[in-house]
């Protein structure tokens, strides 16, 4: 049973828990990761707030995290939205679904 | 009077957002206008700067594309050897020159750094740094005003020799990746008007008969590791997916792990082998989705703490040494 502030994953998502939203922009874009092979997004639905910081991600507040393939994921609490990436020899890349 | 009297120590907010705002004009004018610049357009423009430098009106060419471009001076040196001199050297004395002084007396200090970032409008880009602080400290410069507006008019990139002027008109069309690389699997990324273009997968550059290939999946997996170019090679095996390419190479499996999902019994594999284009052997991590229950195999390096499936894909998320452990999903979907 998920509680609040759990550490959660979604495909290549991972909501890890945090104290609080370090600095960071108030963001209208609820789209947290849009994947260039499939077309599929991680989006926020509800009230939770996205904030932004380059290409930091953060969540605060209540929402659900939803996908068109994966289940979705209720949340609670302040949270950075960590992408996954994957090893390559020149530069690592982030993971694209 | 202070001898750095008026010079800029940082930035205001405002001065910041202005920055971004001109550097966002220059890339919008050199990768998205389309701007197709005429004769008529640069003539007078080309025949001030020749007078300038105290040249006569040179012969100007207009190509549509850079490697046009660079044929043309090539095909024209061999008959014209007066091409083969250069004269850029005298055309930013007269230009760059005249506010050089005003705009480094005025910014070159130790706190405020100046990061130069190519952005395609040619090989030059001076001038969209001068851009900036022309706003902000007025250079009331005719000469640069004029050498702007030339560059303004859709110059990709221009030489002057001796006798001949040669301009590349911008390209018709650029494509990018979500992290501003220049990509494209379906066209041509960088389209010119005369069809020279520039293949790119993901910031890497391909010629055209091999990006076909791989576009179209013609390439085998052997193909694709006898490849030279490493950066190549590289992102070829990520557009393919490593699984594909994996399943034809018979990797070793280095550590394994059961597990049920949707009950269904799965298996987790770390799983290696020597795809030639790193100083270890090449990792991966085979997962299953929770929710699809589809395979995914993602590389991850040839570390001691991905020798373990929990310890690759803790990786995978940026959680390394001794971070691992504080990967602990309660919930995968």
């Amino acid at each position: 049973m998920m509680g609040m502030g759990d550490q959660v994953r979604q495909g290549d998502l991972l909501i890890d828990p945090r104290k609080k939203v370090n600095e960071a922009n108030v963001s209208d874009n609820k789209v947290l990761a849009e994947g260039e092979a499939t077309g599929h997004k991680h989006r926020i639905q509800g009230q939770m707030q996205v904030y932004r910081q380059e290409k930091q991600i953060f969540l605060d507040g209540k929402g659900q995290l939803v996908h068109e393939e994966h289940s979705p994921l209720e949340l609670e609490g302040t949270y950075e939205v960590i992408r996954q990436r994957e090893y390559n020899p020149i530069n690592n890349r982030t993971v694209q679904d | 009077m202070p001898r750095d009297m008026g010079k800029i120590y940082k930035l205001t907010p405002k001065q910041e957002q202005l920055m971004n705002k001109i550097r966002d004009d220059w890339i919008n004018l050199a990768l998205y206008s389309k701007k197709q610049v005429e004769f008529k357009d640069v003539e007078s423009d080309v025949e001030w700067i020749y007078q300038k430098i105290g040249l006569k009106k040179p012969l100007v060419i207009i190509m549509d594309s850079y490697y046009g471009m660079k044929v043309a001076e090539n095909v024209l040196s061999q008959v014209e050897s007066q091409v083969r001199n250069q004269v850029w050297n005298q055309v930013e004395s007269q230009v760059r020159n005249q506010v050089w002084n005003q705009v480094w007396n005025q910014v070159w200090n130790r706190e405020l750094v100046y990061v130069h970032q190519w952005f395609g409008l040619g090989y030059e880009t001076w001038w969209s740094f001068y851009d900036f602080f022309n706003n902000i400290i007025p250079f009331n410069n005719p000469d640069y005003d004029r050498w702007v507006s030339f560059i303004k008019k859709g110059i990709w990139s221009v030489d002057f020799f001796n006798s001949v002027c040669v301009i590349c008109r911008l390209p018709v069309s650029v494509l990018k990746d979500g992290e501003g690389r220049l990509h494209s699997v379906s066209e041509a990324s960088v389209q010119w008007g005369d069809k020279l273009d520039n293949y790119f997968i993901h910031g890497v550059s391909f010629d055209k008969e091999l990006w076909q290939k791989i576009t179209k999946r013609t390439l085998n997996p052997k193909e694709i590791f006898k490849l030279q170019n490493t950066a190549q090679k590289s992102i070829t095996l990520q557009l393919y997916g490593y699984d594909k390419v994996l399943e034809d190479m018979k990797p070793k499996i280095i550590y394994e792990q059961e597990l049920t999902i949707k009950g269904t019994k799965q298996k987790y594999q770390v799983l290696e082998t020597d795809l030639g284009d790193d100083r270890l052997p090449a990792r991966f991590v085979k997962v299953v989705c929770h929710s699809t229950l589809k395979q995914t195999v993602l590389r991850v390096p040839n570390i001691r703490q991905t020798e373990t499936c929990h310890g690759a894909i803790a990786w995978t998320f940026g959680f390394e040494g001794e971070n691992e452990k504080s990967y602990k999903p309660v919930i995968e979907t």
